[in-house]
């Protein structure tokens, strides 16, 4: 192995190193490189879980919330949607892009489903839900109590 | 006193990424590396990204590098996908290893980063596409590879089974991203929250919240005497051991400890919390001892007899 490349070898490893304590520094992504948040911040005390429910084309049959196989593994996580949701209040457009937002959920679904990726039933839209979680005192500690549903909108 | 200081960690970094090895550790390292990946990724269909809408649109760094404006088609991320698929395979059986490892590197970095472009960064593929550019870097192919049948057969080239640096590098590259990565995580923890994030209600609050969202592996019962207390000892064996993780790399018994602990305590936040971590945890393979089975100073001896003279 010749000095060149050793000098080389070394510059890329402290290279990866660095951006990476660099991310740690400035508290920022640069993905592939990360300061690694996962998990660092204190919870609240308060939850609002956003959930996303088939509206089965059968009329007869209920809502059902969408079961972790029926979503594409790159649109489980739904952090762009619970912007927009928070948006609401401020943006009037929000809530459009909102029922947009979801309606892509509902092609995603049936894309699936017309490729045998789930079984599940066709549907005719998808709702958007926000469940809501309080914490209560208990004997040992504290429990999460589920302290209501709030359907917030629907696509078509 | 400087000058020794340095002296002496020079000689440290020259060992620690330079010292001779056998090939068969390294090569090892990418069949189960780019194996796994393979048959991870093969169940994920990454191109159904092109499904969200715009109004969600927020590409990472990396994608506007790529100079991507727009959600691309599903019909133009499709091919990109089964290439990659085919990359990660052959990359794995060491065909063209370089040039698949290193194919492996570009298109998983764009693909994998689309799904970051979202509002949402997931942490348990950035150091999966870092190792990838690595093992484009480096010789992982000389040995158990479809390469070296091909150069052996065809090329009537001698096997290069001689231990040596190019052999060692990428393992330790790895090996200090790993550390790198808790280590960043410990100090996020203490950035963000402090101490607090330790000594308050926080971990039975995280352990709450992933029972009643996602299905954790094991239904744990929340609520009985103590319980307060095990998830605090449960934070702060967590933080501590991301925290003297870096520790991994200067001694082999703390390696030992330190690794099987970070093992554990990623295994607990799949068992109990349903975060998945499992194509990251291929990372731990370069932990393993593979140089036991495999010594350096007993390579040259032990296959001179396959090398023509």
């Amino acid at each position: 192995m010749t000095v060149v490349r050793k000098v080389l070898i070394a510059e890329v490893l402290g290279g990866v190193v660095l951006i990476h304590l660099f991310c740690i520094v400035v508290g920022k992504e640069a993905w592939p490189f990360s300061h690694y948040p996962m998990y660092s911040w204190m919870r609240p005390q308060t939850w609002e879980i956003i959930e996303l429910h088939g509206i089965p084309e059968d009329p007869a049959k209920e809502e059902f919330q969408f079961p972790s196989n029926a979503m594409p593994y790159c649109l489980r996580r739904l952090q762009g949607v619970e912007r927009l949701v928070r948006l609401q209040d401020e943006d009037p457009n929000a809530r459009q892009l909102l029922g947009a937002t979801i309606g892509q959920f509902k092609k995603s679904y049936e894309t699936n489903r017309l490729e045998k990726q789930h079984d599940l039933e066709p549907i005719s839209g998808v709702a958007l839900y926000i469940r809501h979680f309080e914490k209560r005192e208990t004997r040992y500690g504290f429990e999460m109590k589920e302290v209501g549903l709030e359907r917030v909108i629907a696509s078509q | 006193m400087i000058k020794d200081f340095q002296t002496r960690a020079l000689e440290w970094g020259n060992r620690f990424l330079y010292k001779p090895a056998s090939p068969y550790p390294l090569a090892v390292c990418r069949i189960i590396f780019f194996g796994w990946l393979f048959l991870w990724y093969l169940g994920k269909d990454l191109s159904m990204v092109s499904y969200q809408h715009e109004a969600v649109w927020n590409p990472v760094l990396l994608i506007r590098m790529f100079g991507v404006e727009e959600i691309p088609e599903r019909g133009t991320l499709l091919p990109l996908l089964f290439l990659w698929r085919g990359a990660l395979l052959t990359a794995c059986l060491g065909f063209m290893t370089r040039f698949s490892s290193l194919l492996c590197c570009v298109i998983g970095a764009y693909l994998i980063s689309l799904t970051h472009s979202f509002w949402k960064i997931n942490h348990s593929d950035g150091a999966l596409v870092i190792a990838m550019g690595f093992f484009a870097l480096s010789k992982a192919g000389d040995v158990l590879s479809i390469d070296s049948l091909i150069r052996r057969k065809i090329g009537g080239k001698p096997l290069p089974v001689r231990p040596d640096a190019e052999y060692r590098w990428p393992i330790q590259f790895v090996r200090v991203l790993l550390m790198v990565i808790f280590f960043a995580a410990g100090i996020a923890k203490l950035r963000n929250s402090g101490l607090e994030w330790v000594f308050s209600e926080n971990q039975h609050t995280i352990l709450w919240y992933a029972k009643l969202t996602r299905e954790p592996l094991v239904d744990l019962n929340l609520d009985f005497p103590g319980i307060g207390l095990l998830c605090k000892g449960m934070a702060l064996f967590a933080l501590g051991i991301e925290l003297i993780a870096p520790l991994a790399l200067f001694d082999r018994r703390a390696a030992a400890v330190i690794v099987s602990s970070l093992f554990l305590l990623q295994t607990g936040i799949t068992v109990l919390m349903r975060d998945d971590f499992t194509q990251f945890a291929v990372l731990y393979a370069f932990w393993l001892p593979w140089d036991r089975h495999w010594p350096a100073n007993g390579v040259s001896s032990r296959y001179s007899a396959a090398v023509p003279a």
